[in-house]
């Protein structure tokens, strides 16, 4: 993985969380459960860490593949994948 | 009749929008049968028969949480926004108005896994956005797709009923024998108690039951009401954490 030379301000994290918290139910299905949103939530953070187009479409298919989790707690994981900076996938 | 029309439809939008669970915390309030009977009586202006019947249907739903996954064993949303407009504006007895909800309260688990299916065609299109690098379309799938969706399902349902069934409760509670509509009274009284059961279940641990026979003795005996109990516990629930807290320092 390269180096990024983008840090997310305070701005883009609180939206990324707002996002998850508003629309965590409203897209559950039965087949990925919460991945929809969890990718949505996650736009924000994508679009600043992968500036190249390639990246960022292997970077939202990543993260569409499946998540659940109680959406209180679950502001922990997107903060853990911000963390990762380069973001490796989290299930 | 027009005021009929006016409440049936702001019940089924009501419904639609507690159970579209638009954030997080605040709609897990929204769709408690006690919150549903304030709006109710707001709408009716008879506020305290739609009260009394929100409170009675919470107890029975007070140990219903979803299980893991977010599957519900029983939607207490559909319910309360079905049995309790009915109830007041036929002018049931709150027993009987429970008995109707229960049967609904099961509908209800139907009704959120269609949504939950349909919700699955928004992934797959979000599965061709991703390909594209189109964000903006997996918000789009993401949030306002399902809503759209949701109010398709949820609004026809609340609607109807609430539309045709003041009628129809009207017709039937005039026609059915005292001793049938007693038996339903009896049957409403009981799920209060069953919904406590289920919670004590849920939340009863051996340690607890001290805890517990003090709270139904002291209502008993010392004539506190409800509301007093609560409020001691609260306070023994705080100087019991801040002892374990000094026992951890120490």
């Amino acid at each position: 993985m390269e180096e990024n030379k983008y840090s997310l301000s305070k701005k883009d994290i609180n939206k990324c969380f707002n996002r998850l918290y508003i629309g965590a139910e409203m897209s559950n299905s039965y087949e990925r459960l919460q991945a929809l949103v969890f990718c949505a939530s996650m736009i924000p953070a994508l679009e600043k860490l992968y500036t190249k187009k390639e990246e960022l479409v292997d970077a939202l298919k990543r993260h569409l593949t499946f998540y659940n989790t109680d959406s209180i707690p679950g502001g922990l994981i997107l903060g853990g994948c911000f963390r990762n900076g380069t973001a490796e996938s989290k299930r | 009749m027009d005021n009929i029309l006016l409440i049936a439809v702001l019940m089924g939008v009501y419904y639609w929008f507690c159970r579209l669970r638009f954030g997080y915390t605040f709609s897990s309030m929204l769709l408690q049968p006690v919150v549903i009977g304030v709006f109710v009586g707001v709408l009716t202006g008879k506020m305290s028969e739609a009260m009394v019947i929100g409170a009675q249907l919470q107890l029975v739903y007070l140990g219903v949480t979803s299980t893991p996954g977010g599957n519900v064993p029983n939607d207490p949303a559909l319910a309360g926004c079905i049995a309790i407009p009915i109830g007041v504006l036929s002018g049931m007895k709150p027993e009987v108005a429970i008995a109707l909800a229960v049967p609904f309260g099961v509908m209800g688990v139907f009704v959120d896994q269609l949504r939950r299916t349909t919700n699955t065609f928004w992934v797959h299109r979000a599965d061709k956005y991703a390909e594209e690098g189109n964000t903006k379309g997996i918000f789009t799938c993401a949030y306002v797709l399902p809503a759209i969706a949701g109010f398709i399902i949820r609004f026809p349902i609340v609607f109807v009923i609430n539309y045709f069934g003041v009628t129809l409760a009207e017709t039937i509670l005039a026609v059915i024998p005292e001793w049938l509509l007693h038996s339903f009274e009896i049957m409403g009284g009981i799920l209060p108690a069953l919904g406590f059961a289920i919670t004590l279940t849920v939340i009863g641990k051996k340690e607890l039951i001290p805890f517990f026979i003090i709270g139904f003795f002291m209502v008993q005996f010392l004539n506190v009401s409800v509301i007093g109990v609560a409020i001691f516990a609260v306070c023994v629930t705080l100087v019991m954490s801040l002892f374990e807290r000094k026992g951890e320092v120490a």
